[in-house]
């Protein structure tokens, strides 16, 4: 029962923390959370489902959802940040924006599709077919999709090292001061979309064969991965991945112990419980300004 | 107090009607009038039409109101209501609850002879209480008991089975005709899979003095069904209710049922038979039911009535049905319709409060699914006897017609 727990906490866990991530990486140059990341991840699972894109080889099918999901990003940013930044650097009209724009998302999907989810086959040679080791019960799928999730979190790390990341955490830290330093903020910001579109797209495809693609796969996916970002501490990429891991294995634990219809409860006053010990996140990185 | 015209209209019905159709024709969507419009200034029907046409279930609802289109087209070919055209007047509820009080305001504005609509249990519930007060006659797709209390919604009639009905009829199947005695339940976390679960266990303790051994609720975006499931299975569970709106829900149990070789019979209420499902073993499959009107199934000896094959024939070949005949077939809105244009004739009248009287004393009226009757104080029109179980994978029989009908389950 335990492996259960774990296995099922990792998995799903890993998705969440991926949503959380994608939040970091939009976040980073912006200082906007984007609620359209959960949109943006249904559209990219019910892209992978949708004929002819779901007929192509999978890895050609995830790269065209991935180049698809970046470019409804991108406009997102043209219409729904880069008008309300233009404005005030500290404006915070891109809340009502970034979700006007998931509801436009959710408006087309609604008259695209129906709510019958849509089977998504994993790529060979993964399978969803359960195994048994040592009495852990997973399919080869589910591990990778936690090798992938670590393996995103890994790659930005190293981005975060490179010029551009320096680039990045200027802009994070005061975006009109790195515009002095010859830093071009609405570039670094268009940058961010296209990754965080292609990064949504990513999360799409991974979870369509666990989740099944659906026009409402993206509320709870958005939710969680918020949750994931709260507790993990926003901008601290390994966090939010450990945090989405811990909320995914509260979830699976409360659906087994908890009484029935209150593993909502049970994860919610976990996360509050966290927050109160870790305000600042599960690393703790908390951003300092020196003024 | 709302008055109801019968000898023309006002002038502000006159531009408020005008407008709307206005609108409606600029916007592309889809006015369904035939015949004259409100504005000939002669004796009309209109019924008020709440349907989801923007937001996430849009598409998703549209087969649902295949049965009403189908309803309209007999209705124009009869010539219309009292020998006069029929005015449609369709409202957006955007699939929202929240929705429902302003479209409610709208249509008490336009006063229609009949509302259609609202689909869905939360939207039902919240459109009933917002159009109560306006005395407007409604039938919606919604499922809760209450809703067919005649005394606290008399307006609202109900022709679908109510939620006990179906734990009455599930519960029956399970403990009875299949003799299963470990009966689990699962259901979502929700107005709609309490008030069943609630059901499902009152009827296995008054009328079998049993109780199910185990009980799972999940929340509606749960990303894992497998926890529930292992619950279930480590109870022994044999027989299993299964209740949940979200289609997605119903594919993630039966992965995780699947991924263990748990093969419970299963008695849902959705028959829709979708691709996804297509990845499971037919063993799992051919343990799963569901529960549906009796007009709609054939056994080995008896078919559905010439009436019903004509209608599946005509919903198999409307554009908005796309591939859910099923669901469009036990919509409850064509039998709603054509109930209603005969009460009209009959009652020769398009007077709310002589059509409320005659809808009282509707005794046995054969609809296309079911027989429907009707007193003022029980507003749940469909019987017991009508309500039966289906086998899920009959959908794959050439005697479905396309998908759409079902094979009743053996002892039913």
């Amino acid at each position: 029962m335990i492996a259960d727990i774990l296995v099922a906490g990792l998995v799903f866990g890993s998705l969440y923390g991926l949503v959380a991530v994608g939040f970091n990486v939009l976040h980073r140059p912006t200082n906007v959370v984007n609620f359209a990341q959960g949109e943006l991840i249904m559209i990219g699972a019910m892209l992978m489902a949708a004929t002819p894109i779901g007929g192509l080889p999978w890895g050609v099918a995830a790269a065209c959802v991935m180049v698809i999901v970046a470019v409804v990003a991108l406009a997102e940013e043209r219409v729904a940040v880069t008008p309300v930044l233009r404005r005030s650097s500290h404006a915070v009209g891109w809340v009502i924006t970034t979700l006007a724009f998931s509801l436009l998302l959710a408006e087309a999907a609604g008259r695209l599709w129906t709510d019958q989810p849509s089977a998504v086959a994993p790529p060979w040679p993964l399978s969803m077919r359960v195994q048994e080791v040592l009495g852990v019960r997973f399919s080869s799928y589910q591990v990778a999709v936690v090798v992938v999730a670590v393996a995103v979190v890994a790659l930005l790390g190293v981005l975060d090292r490179s010029r551009l990341g320096t680039a990045l955490r200027a802009v994070a830290a005061d975006r009109d001061g790195a515009r002095l330093r010859g830093i071009d903020p609405t570039a670094l910001t268009r940058r961010s979309f296209l990754l965080g579109g292609a990064l949504a797209g990513l999360t799409g495809v991974l979870a369509a064969p666990l989740l099944l693609a659906s026009v409402t796969m993206g509320l709870g996916l958005l939710i969680k991965g918020f949750a994931a970002l709260a507790v993990g501490g926003i901008g601290d990429n390994r966090g939010v991945l450990v945090a989405g891991w811990m909320l995914g294995v509260i979830e699976a634990t409360g659906a087994v112990f908890a009484s029935p219809g209150s593993q909502s409860v049970v994860l919610f006053a976990a996360m509050l419980l966290i927050l109160l010990i870790r305000p600042n996140g599960l690393r703790g990185l908390a951003v300092q300004r020196h003024v | 107090m709302t008055t109801y015209r019968t000898d023309g209209m006002s002038r502000r019905g006159f531009l408020a009607g005008t407008a709307s159709i206005t609108a409606l024709g600029m916007l592309g969507l889809g006015t369904a009038a035939c015949g004259s419009s409100a504005g000939a200034g002669k004796t009309t029907a209109r019924i008020g039409w709440v349907e989801p046409k923007t937001g996430r279930l849009a598409a998703a609802y549209k087969p649902i109101y295949v049965g009403a289109r189908l309803a309209l087209e007999d209705l124009k070919a009869n010539g219309g209501l009292l020998g006069q055209a029929v005015q449609v007047m369709e409202e957006d509820d955007k699939g929202s609850p929240a929705s429902q009080p302003a479209v409610a305001q709208r249509l008490i504005r336009e006063e229609p002879t009949f509302v259609v609509g609202p689909t869905g249990s939360s939207q039902v519930l919240a459109s009933v209480t917002a159009l109560a007060r306006a005395k407007l006659i409604q039938s919606a797709w919604g499922g809760a008991e209450l809703l067919g209390d005649g005394d606290r919604f008399p307006y609202h009639y109900q022709l679908v089975y109510n939620t006990t009905q179906q734990a009455r009829v599930a519960a029956r199947f399970l403990h009875e005709v299949r003799g299963l005695r470990k009966i689990g339940i699962i259901v979502e976390n929700s107005e709609f899979g309490t008030s069943i679960r609630d059901a499902v266990i009152a009827t296995l303790r008054d009328s079998y003095s049993a109780k199910p051994v185990a009980v799972e609720v999940f929340e509606v975006d749960a990303s894992d069904m497998t926890p529930f499931v292992r619950n279930l299975e480590r109870a022994g569970v044999d027989g299993l209710g299964l209740f949940t709106g979200q289609p997605q829900a119903t594919i993630l149990i039966l992965r995780a049922m699947a991924a263990s070789d748990f093969h419970p019979v299963i008695v849902s209420h959705d028959l829709n038979y979708i691709e996804a499902l297509g990845e499971f073993p037919r063993a799992l499959l051919d343990g799963f039911f569901g529960t549906t009107y009796r007009g709609l199934t054939y056994t080995g000896e008896e078919e559905p009535s010439a009436e019903v094959r004509a209608l599946v024939e005509r919903i198999d070949k409307h554009p908005d049905t796309a591939g859910l005949g099923y669901s469009a077939v036990t919509s409850p809105y064509y039998d709603y319709m054509m109930l209603m244009a005969k009460v009209i004739e009959e009652t020769k009248s398009l007077e709310p409060a002589k059509l409320k009287a005659a809808l009282d004393q509707v005794d046995g009226y054969q609809g296309v699914r079911a027989k429907v009757s009707f007193t003022a104080k029980r507003h749940s029109g469909i019987a017991d006897e009508d309500i039966t179980v289906g086998t899920l994978m009959s959908a794959k029989e050439p005697q479905s017609l396309g998908g759409v009908l079902r094979r009743r389950a053996d002892g039913m």
